[in-house]
């Protein structure tokens, strides 16, 4: 209930004396919306398509209960790594963002803020019945129930959560349709970014970010 | 640094020429478990459709949904379970549950997809590729999560039983009655298939929340006559019911007794009629016959504003509830408690009037402006083999009857009874225990032409009358009967082959090689029973028959005459319920028909 | 346990004691007291862990309950205090002054079910929920199903058939 003070609009006064105002919401951040990213020639969007199918970063933040079932991924085991998956520490460095589970309309609003700050192309995967129709919590006062209204989701895998092997075997669908071109998330939130701004700001209320955060 | 610290690295290569613990092919070479909760399947011929699955599942991923191919049927409603993944957390409760055992689960982890909506399915209909896997979540054998064993009915024991004509099955207790009522998954099979479509979940509901009258009041929206019910009936609704899959069905035949034997005769009115408001009509109705499909279409015109009067024949009201079935199946005070109360709701009777004889059809057709005819199947039918005709060869119908209005029957040492259905099993209990009071020993032997296996009479009857020592030797064709002296000694019978030919037409054949002789004083057949429509003489030209002889009536029990509706087990049968369904439905035809005159 | 209970009984005056096992004691105490004899068992009875403050909803009794459960860490038994306060005017006194860590106990109950504490650091600071504009949803009369499926709307395309309305349109439609 308590709102950051320094986003709010004020007066300032400068160490030299100097008084002005500032508006941190629209200073701080450009008013940018999304672009559609066209694709290039074909024979090289080809090649493209090939280089990042092969080297898919992911972003390392577990926002559900289904992210307990990632670190195997991690082991020798199973061993992504020779399939050219990694986790990354920052939205800039990711190419791949696993929602794993349930999000809560607070994560919800972090996890929007991480997505529009990844460049692109992007791609989302949703992990278990919770991103399909609400899961386990369907009934609750807290979590959303259908993800594709918020975020655009390429793969989606089921289980509750999926298995080590059911990942690998996502990730594997995901490769094939980034090589056919037809992993177009990023594009599509461009393309409709008003209608999954509008989703977005029916169910976080106190809307204190840009409209694009990126 | 130590020569050790710059050593230690290189011990890494020790382990080059080991296996790598990585798994080569994570997705062939991991399948799930023996006992994996996987994906669903299910079995859609044995799945009877009844929604337990639905009911337990706790996050509403389960609806029952209508399927080609699948026809809803008695016992079946036609309805599969449809699963949705994006609600499934593979508890497998449902797999549990299932009445048949035919929802389980297979070892298949792996389902992935870009559009959301695939993800909701019909396991055995829509085709999958885990439905071959032999290896998935069945239910285990160690716990149940419902009671599939019936809560025993106490009844009196066999050595008590056979001397007299004391009910024998001494009902539930409330503890008992509860406990039985808790068995019901309420799938509503049981409505579908009784032929008066009582509202059975509902009344057992109430025995569970205590609520007596309730139960009372939901019972006689479809049946006014509970008490004989719950004794006698043929309880279709016990065969189709989902728990009897895997266990005992549920005992709604007494169920319905226990609500019934709660609610005093006194409270009957004040419970049944409250808030009740009926607005006398100016017509008149006249009922042939007192029995279930006369006493329902009396009750349910009366409480649609009809003046009612029913003839009867006989000296007692309740046709072949009372004159049929003996006492110890169907004790008088139960029968009268029912009948008292439809009486008491202003039908008025006379007894002892037989139409045709003392009233004739057309006085009736001018006096009311609508007669309902449930006279029934009084009439015996004979094997007709030599020495039928004899007059200590009886009718069980003609006995039965006797034994009823209290009149004393001929009862000899040795008694051979021809039949193999349930009024064959009361003759021969009946008279085991007149037996047991004249000579204090019992010799009765019951031989139908059916073998064991496809006897027609409810197997209780046949262990009961064993118990009672009464000797039941199936499988023979009558022959003849044997008359010495002008005594009758006993019956000839061949060994019978098959009662039905490849088409289910009747069409015993015999083996003549193998004989038996039955020694007897009495014979009595219960091959089946015929109707007297003598009363309808005078207008039967107008009337239109089918080709076995019975009268052609429409949906609403209606004949080719406008005013003249028929039932019971005339028309349908035999059967209380049939009999109490038809009143019912012919007593709104007529509320129909005289409406529109 | 019993000497401590002894003890309590002669200087406070509470109702509805419970033993639940060997080393659990239940009892209730009137919201007056509450602070007095929490002051009373930390410090001179030896019951200086705050194991947890958790809170039910009586609505047909139109009362919430809070349960205070402590911890003898020497001795090793329990000890949990219920006060009753009323549902319509929730407000009740604040423990930080005890043990600092109940501020969080508490900003959450203030959240999920409405109780006040005054004076308690950060108690009206969101917790889980931002932003949140209908009644504290913990309660008894807030129906969430209704709120998840008017706010998250769930999956179009799916609908049940009642078994007993499904047989009756099939076999006997005219019937009643």
């Amino acid at each position: 209930m308590t709102r950051m003070d320094d986003l709010k609009k004020r007066t300032v006064t400068a160490p030299d004396g100097e008084v002005f105002t500032v508006d941190p919401m629209k200073e701080y951040f450009c008013d940018k919306r999304p672009e559609v990213q066209e694709p290039a020639h074909p024979l090289l969007e080809k090649f493209f398509n090939w280089a990042r199918s092969n080297s898919l970063w992911v972003l390392g933040w577990g926002t559900g209960c289904g992210s307990i079932e990632l670190p195997p991924l991690t082991t020798p085991r199973f061993d992504m790594f020779r399939y050219g998956v990694q986790m990354r520490p920052t939205p800039r460095q990711a190419g791949v963002f696993i929602i794993s589970g349930y999000l809560a309309v607070k994560t919800l609003k972090r996890v929007i803020r991480a997505y529009e700050q990844m460049q692109g192309p992007k791609y989302i995967i949703a992990l278990g019945s919770c991103t399909i129709n609400g899961g386990m919590y369907y009934d609750s006062f807290n979590t959303i129930n259908r993800l594709d209204h918020y975020i655009p989701v390429d793969v989606y895998i089921t289980g509750c959560m999926p298995r080590p092997e059911a990942i690998l075997s996502g990730f594997v669908e995901l490769k094939k349709r980034i090589r056919a071109g037809k992993a177009e998330g990023a594009n599509d939130y461009a393309e409709r970014f008003d209608w999954y701004k509008a989703n977005q700001k029916k169910v976080i209320k106190g809307w204190d970010m840009p409209d694009y955060n990126w | 640094m130590s020569i050790k610290d710059v050593l230690s690295p290189f011990l890494a290569w020790k382990k080059v020429f080991k296996d790598p613990v990585t798994v080569k092919d994570p997705f062939n070479d991991r399948p799930g478990a023996p006992r994996y909760r996987g994906f669903h399947k299910n079995e859609l011929d044995k799945c009877i459709g009844c929604g337990a699955c639905e009911e337990i599942c706790q996050n509403a991923a389960i609806d029952m949904v209508p399927v080609e191919g699948i026809e809803t049927k008695d016992g079946d409603s036609g309805l599969r379970p449809m699963v949705d993944y994006g609600r499934c957390c593979w508890c497998a409760l449902c797999v549990d549950v299932c009445s048949t055992n035919s929802l389980t689960l297979s070892n298949e982890y792996t389902w992935i997809d870009s559009d959301p909506d695939v993800f909701r399915f019909i396991p055995g209909y829509d085709k999958k590729e885990w439905d071959n896997n032999e290896l998935g979540w069945t239910k285990p054998k160690n716990y149940d999560l419902n009671n599939y064993d019936r809560v025993d009915m106490a009844e009196l024991h066999p050595e008590e039983r056979d001397k007299s004509f004391i009910e024998f099955v001494k009902g539930y207790s409330k503890e008992q009655a509860e406990a039985e009522a808790d068995r019901c998954i309420d799938c509503g099979l049981c409505t579908a298939t009784c032929p008066a479509h009582m509202a059975i979940p509902e009344y057992i509901k109430a025995i569970r929340n205590d609520d007596m009258e309730e139960g009372l009041r939901i019972m006689y929206e479809t049946n006014p006559l509970p008490e004989i019910c719950g004794r006698i009936c043929t309880h279709r609704c016990e065969t189709v019911c989902a728990i009897g899959h895997k266990g005992e069905p549920l005992s709604i035949r007494w169920l319905k007794r226990y609500i019934a034997d709660q609610v005093p005769e006194s409270k009957y009115k004040e419970v049944l009629e409250r808030g009740l408001e009926i607005t006398p009509k100016s017509k008149k109705v006249a009922i042939i016959g007192s029995g279930p499909s006369g006493l329902s279409a009396a009750y349910y015109l009366s409480r649609m504003g009809y003046a009612i009067k029913i003839f009867e024949a006989l000296p007692a009201a309740g046709g072949m509830m009372r004159y049929g079935i003996p006492e110890y199946r169907l004790p008088y005070d139960q029968i009268d408690k029912d009948i008292n109360y439809i009486l008491s709701c202003g039908v008025e009777i006379e007894y002892n009037v037989r139409i045709g004889k003392d009233i004739t059809i057309e006085q009736l057709e001018q006096d009311y402006d609508a007669v309902f005819s449930g006279t029934g199947l009084h009439l015996g039918r004979s094997t007709r083999i030599p020495g039928s005709e004899h007059e200590n060869v009886y009718f069980a119908t003609d006995l039965l009857r006797e034994i009823s209005l209290g009149n004393e029957i001929r009862v000899d040492k040795k008694v051979v009874v021809i039949g193999g259905g349930n009024v064959a099993m009361d003759i021969t209990r009946s008279l085991a225990r007149l037996q047991n009071k004249k000579y204090g020993k019992v010799d009765v032997t019951a031989t139908s032409l059916e073998t064991e296996d496809i006897m027609p009479a409810d197997r209780e009857e046949v262990v009961e009358a064993r118990e009672e020592k009464c000797i039941i030797d199936p499988g023979w064709g009558p022959k003849e009967i044997v008359i010495e002296n002008g005594k009758v000694t006993g019956l000839n019978v061949v060994k019978c082959l098959s009662v039905f030919d490849e088409e289910g037409r009747f069409s015993p054949k015999f083996d003549e090689a193998q004989k038996k002789f039955f020694p007897a004083d009495m014979v009595v057949e219960s091959i089946g029973q015929g109707m007297d429509l003598s009363y309808l003489e005078s207008i039967k030209d107008k009337l239109e028959f089918s080709d076995r002889g019975r009268i052609v009536v429409n949906e609403k029990y209606q004949s080719s005459l406008p005013w003249l509706f028929v039932g019971g087990d005339i028309i349908k049968g035999p059967d209380v319920i049939n009999g109490i369904a038809n009143g019912h439905t012919a007593a709104k035809g007529i509320d129909e028909y005289l409406s529109s005159k | 346990m019993n000497e401590i209970l002894e003890k309590i009984k002669s200087k406070y005056e509470i109702t509805d004691v419970l033993q639940k096992r060997d080393d659990l004691l239940f009892f209730s105490i009137g919201k007056k007291l509450l602070v007095d004899i929490l002051n009373y068992l930390k410090e001179l009875e030896g019951f200086t862990h705050l194991i947890m403050l958790s809170s039910v909803d009586w609505l047909e009794e139109n009362k919430f309950q809070l349960t205070y459960i402590l911890n003898h860490p020497v001795n090793k038994y329990d000890i949990a205090i219920r006060v009753d306060i009323d549902r319509d005017n929730p407000v009740m006194d604040s423990i930080h002054h005890l043990w600092i860590h109940a501020q969080t106990d508490q900003r959450e109950i203030k959240e999920l079910f409405g109780i006040d504490f005054p004076g308690s650091p950060g108690v009206n600071d969101d917790f889980v929920l931002e932003d949140w504009d209908d009644i504290p949803p913990m309660r008894r009369d807030f129906d969430t199903l209704k709120y998840a499926t008017d706010n998250f709307f769930p999956r179009e395309g799916r609908k049940s058939y009642d078994t007993k309305e499904y047989m009756k349109s099939k076999l006997y439609p005219d019937q009643g």
